[in-house]
């Protein structure tokens, strides 16, 4: 056994300790593709409770040893590469519900959980967290707070940051801190739940996280409706400024749909709301000659399930963000230089996703320098109208020649100073975040 | 542990600061007469005072920008003013301070409709947006009771709520981006116009910071779509359980109100003294006010839902309006809440604690016997949606003795809100008023960690000093940091500081 697995056995059991070469061989895989050097980490640390998290913080602290939390490790490679890792953390085993305030509405939870357990249990109670269930079979709930990801239905219930109102993670040191509450509402002390949600684990690693919860909604319906990009400009910005609410909003692009381009809207509620505005937007459709396709129940149901696997895991795959206005020229320029490309973008945030087949694109150098050269268009579309390109997933040798986060703004060094308290000796996924903190 | 810059009262030559500041701004942007400062002594917490050293009425970021590099340069503590109507002291002066107050910084910079944002200066009032808007049929959202006069500057550093935040959330949901002069005088813009940009979220812990960590100067505000229908219920009850089991109720059926508030006997009453709403009955003994909006089927048939609900628990009778002045005036008196007891009474004092809502009904019966016990009565007005709670306590200052007995009533308030599981804050702020309650709510090393990034944001401890955190000097001696090990059994029964 090497040192440090011997070190740590000592602190929380050998039990608690997998050697590198004991873990699976997936599983190495994903925890290769989030470092930058060949060194595979000395062992994987499983702790029970957060306490023992605490201790094998502390003990890693002790000896500068550089740490990597993983949650499922679905998606460990998204992000930027960290420089070298002695330990990887992982959550597997903090798994557990602590509170289920079903009258409150809040739920109090271990960040290993899976969201797919998670959303089971709280569907006893017609509750659910907010999010849409993509890849949910296998990520973890302090994963997706991590990554900061929220999806279709931000259209409605705003973002991970919007839901998380209390958390407790362990620092640098060992030490758990907590910050929030479990109340829906509380001003007292900074909120530190922003400030960990969407840090990529460069500040500490979550230990247990408070959401606040949504009734389930009674009646589901979308709309899939399907036109030319000027159409879906129109109607998109039509539905913004009406009254309509729905819960999710998209313009997708997906040539392997039939739809092809299409707007797609999602209204839940009771039945006779939900009837009253599908009725309302497929009179928008029709002024803008759009098809239209009705699904309910079981149907819209399939529709986001299938809609949140679309992502895989061996495209390109970027997280942008820009003025919703920007959309339409966004999607032209998607196609432009990269034809084929997958789509997904969220008509009210202007949040979304551009994934795009790579495998063959990576052939040769010319074809690498092309792909770059599209990203850097995209991107800087993005930027100029107020946005943003982050490339989550990607070949490493394509990380390694670009910018994968594209922060441009000038607060950088806040950031800095911000990761210099909360990880004095650089430990925590070291690189891996903007500006490679 | 932030260090406070030590300032010695006498030392600082004030004429040559003054000059220096006349020289960034023009001489009536800067003020140093003392009748000109007495109104700049306190915010809406009357029983602190403290004069400011001199007060600067900057008008655009970079004449920020310069009087806080100043501030830098010759370690001058510094606190931001909005409109003063802050609760728990956050735009107090400390001594020998400069005051930097945002009331010449009104502009509306840009309306973006397509995008549904607006860009703000902070001294912009939280009405005036919405005003600015509604012709084009967009409203802001977060609507503190206090919206007629509060800035939105104010709203950002206090995380402001109001009676439409149980659906649509409070100031942070809104907020995408600032621009900030930070501490050392630095300017920086955070977030954007579209929410999740690269990095960490510093919007989201900028917001609710209280001052601690610069000083706001352009706000980036989602806006809503006004909703197509709107109804408002007014529902009376004999008893604060019938009302607390409605609440449950209608939360449970999986239904959002826009607002859902409760006030008891005793408030009702005394809006109805001095407002004279003549809509509350004066022998309920709560009154639940219902809002509902969306699509107009929606709002119809939920209307219906909870009209049920509220018959089911007993109530007596119910008032529906649809009609925008008719809801105003059922609005009318809960807005005017805080301003009656302050007609009632030479002085009252708010408090505001948070609770898991379904401990309403017994939190209330304890409140009362805490009242009892001290020899005051509590008046409840809350936001009974997300178990806000703002006890009431009318005193008179001129007797001495009672502010410190109420603030003592106050503070077990508190307590109980903490034992339950709730919270000694849920949109007044911490402040100068309640940061001694702080190790109720949070171990050392809780407020350890925030204290980093104030630390890495405040380095010198000038913006807003002594405010939030507790400190040996505030809250005594006990309050030591740094070991790591609690320290609120330590800090307890300091209520008086
Ligand atoms: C545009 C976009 C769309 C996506 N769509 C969806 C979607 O709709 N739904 C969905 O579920 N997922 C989606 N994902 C992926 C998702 O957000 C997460 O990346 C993934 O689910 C993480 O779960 P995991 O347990 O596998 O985490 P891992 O892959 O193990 O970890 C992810 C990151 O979080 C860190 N981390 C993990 N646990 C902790 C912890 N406890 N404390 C601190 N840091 C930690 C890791 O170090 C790593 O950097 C999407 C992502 C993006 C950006
Ligand atoms: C009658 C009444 C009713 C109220 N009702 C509510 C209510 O329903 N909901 C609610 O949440 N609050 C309510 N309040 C409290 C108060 O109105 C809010 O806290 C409001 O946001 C304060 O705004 P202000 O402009 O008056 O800020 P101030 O009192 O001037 O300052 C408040 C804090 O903000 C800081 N600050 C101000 N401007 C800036 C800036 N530009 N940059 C950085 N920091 C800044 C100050 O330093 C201080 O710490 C009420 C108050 C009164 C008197």
């Amino acid at each position: 056994m090497n040192k440090i697995a011997a070190l740590l056995s000592d602190a929380i059991g050998s039990d608690g300790i997998q050697l590198w070469d004991a873990v699976e061989p997936r599983q190495q895989l994903q925890v290769m593709s989030a470092i930058a050097t060949e060194a595979p980490p000395a062992c994987v640390a499983l702790p029970n409770t957060s306490d023992q998290l605490g201790q094998v913080m502390a003990i890693a602290a002790q000896h500068g040893w550089r740490i990597m939390p993983m949650g499922q490790g679905s998606k460990l490679g998204w992000g930027g590469l960290a420089h070298g890792i002695d330990i990887v953390i992982s959550t597997a085993r903090l798994n557990r519900i602590v509170e289920h305030a079903v009258g409150d509405y809040t739920v109090t939870v271990e960040p290993g959980l899976k969201i797919t357990a998670l959303q089971q249990v709280l569907a006893e109670q017609q509750q659910s967290l907010a999010i849409d269930p993509a890849f949910d079979q296998l990520a973890s709930v302090g994963g997706v707070v991590a990554t900061a990801d929220t999806g279709s239905l931000r259209q409605r219930y705003g973002g991970l940051r919007d839901m998380l109102i209390g958390v407790q993670f362990a620092r640098y040191d060992g030490e758990l801190a907590r910050a929030g509450g479990r109340v829906v509402k509380n001003v007292a002390g900074y909120d530190l739940m922003k400030l960990l949600t969407g840090s990529y684990g460069s500040l500490g690693i979550l230990s247990e996280l408070t959401f606040r919860l949504y009734p389930v909604q009674r009646c589901s319906r979308s709309l899939l409706l399907s036109a030319g990009l000027q159409a879906i400009e129109a109607a998109t910005a039509e539905v913004r400024l009406s009254g309509l609410t729905p819960v999710a909003m998209d313009v997708v692009v997906d040539r392997t749909a039939a739809e092809g381009t299409s707007l797609v809207a999602r209204f839940q509620g009771i039945e006779a709301g939900v009837e009253e505005q599908t009725e309302r937007l497929k009179k928008i459709a029709t002024t803008h000659g759009m098809a239209c396709k009705q699904l309910d129940g079981e149907a819209d149901e399939a529709y986001w399930r299938q809609s949140a696997q679309a992502i895989r895991a061996d495209t390109l795959l970027c997280k942008v963000g820009l003025r919703p206005s920007g959309i339409p020229w966004l999607i032209e320029l998607a196609d432009m230089v990269f034809p084929g490309a997958q789509v997904r973008l969220y008509g009210s945030s202007g949040l979304g996703w551009i994934q795009v087949e790579i495998a063959e694109r990576l052939t040769d150098e010319r074809l690498e320098n092309e792909l770059l050269a599209g990203l850097a268009k995209v991107r800087s579309h993005c930027q100029k109208n107020a946005g943003f390109l982050t490339v989550l997933q990607a070949p490493k040798a394509v990380k390694a020649k670009l910018d994968v986060w594209g922060y441009e703004g000038n607060a950088l060094d806040v950031m800095k100073a911000i990761k210099e308290k909360f990880d004095p000796n650089n430990q925590l996924s070291p690189g891996r975040f903007v500006g490679g903190l | 542990m932030v260090a406070v810059a030590a300032v010695s009262k006498t030392s600082r030559d004030w004429r040559g600061v003054v000059r220096s500041l006349e020289k960034l701004l023009s001489a009536n942007q800067v003020m140093r007469r003392k009748e000109e400062l007495l109104v700049y002594e306190c915010d809406g917490l009357t029983s602190y005072r403290e004069r400011p050293a001199v007060v600067t009425l900057p008008k655009t970021t970079e004449e920020v920008a310069a009087v806080v590099k100043l501030c830098h340069e010759q370690n001058i503590p510094f606190v931001t003013r909005g409109a003063g109507t802050g609760l728990s002291g956050g735009a107090l002066p400390v001594a020998e301070c400069v005051l930097i107050v945002t009331t010449c910084m009104q502009q509306i910079l840009d309306i973006d409709y397509d995008n549904q944002r607006v860009v703000v200066q902070p001294g912009v009032i939280n009405n005036w947006i919405t005003q600015a808007v509604s012709g084009a049929g967009f409203y802001y959202a977060p609507d503190p009771s206090s919206q007629l006069a509060c800035s939105i500057g104010g709203n950002v550093a206090e995380n402001s709520g109001g009676v439409h935040c149980l659906k649509y959330g409070v100031t942070t949901n809104h907020v995408l981006g600032l621009k900030v002069v930070l501490p050392d005088g630095e300017t920086v813009d955070i977030g954007g116009a579209v929410p999740e940009m690269p990095g960490y979220d510093l919007t989201g812990i900028f917001v609710g910071s209280e001052g601690t960590l610069g000083i706001v100067t352009e706000v980036t505000l989602r806006i809503l779509k006004v909703p197509e229908a709107v109804q408002v219920i007014l529902a009376d009850f004999t008893s604060v359980e019938a009302a607390g089991e409605t609440v449950s109720d209608i939360i449970s059926a999986g239904i959002i109100p826009a607002g859902l508030e409760m006030m008891d006997n005793f408030s009702l009453n005394a809006v109805e003294d001095v407002v004279a709403t003549n809509c509350y009955p004066r022998d309920a003994v709560a009154i639940l006010l219902i809002e509902i909006d969306g699509a107009a089927a929606e709002v119809a048939a939920s209307a219906k839902q909870i009209a049920a609900m509220c018959y089911k628990n007993g109530a007596r009778q119910l008032t529906h309006a649809t009609d925008v002045q008719e809801r105003l005036r059922l609005w009318k008196g809960r807005k005017a809440a805080f301003a009656a007891m302050g007609k009632l009474s030479p002085d009252y004092y708010v408090q505001d604690g948070v609770i898991p809502r379904t401990r309403l009904p017994e939190v209330l019966q304890q409140i009362e016997a805490l009242g009892a016990k001290h020899g005051y009565r509590v008046a409840n007005v809350f936001h009974a949606g997300d178990g806000n709670l703002h006890p009431l306590i009318l005193y008179n200052n001129n007797i001495p003795g009672q502010l410190e007995e109420v603030e003592a009533l106050g503070g077990d308030i508190l307590k109980l809100c903490v034992s339950v599981g709730g919270s000694i804050s849920g949109e007044h702020g911490i402040g100068a008023d309640k940061r001694c309650y702080m190790p109720n709510m949070f171990s050392a090393t809780d407020l350890e960690t925030m204290q980093w990034v104030r630390g890495a944001l405040n380095k010198k401890g000038l913006a807003n000093p002594t405010k939030i955190f507790p400190t040996p000097k505030t809250c005594g001696e006990s309050a030591q940091f740094g070991n790591g090990k609690g320290v609120s059994e330590r800090l307890e029964g300091l209520e008086n500081f």
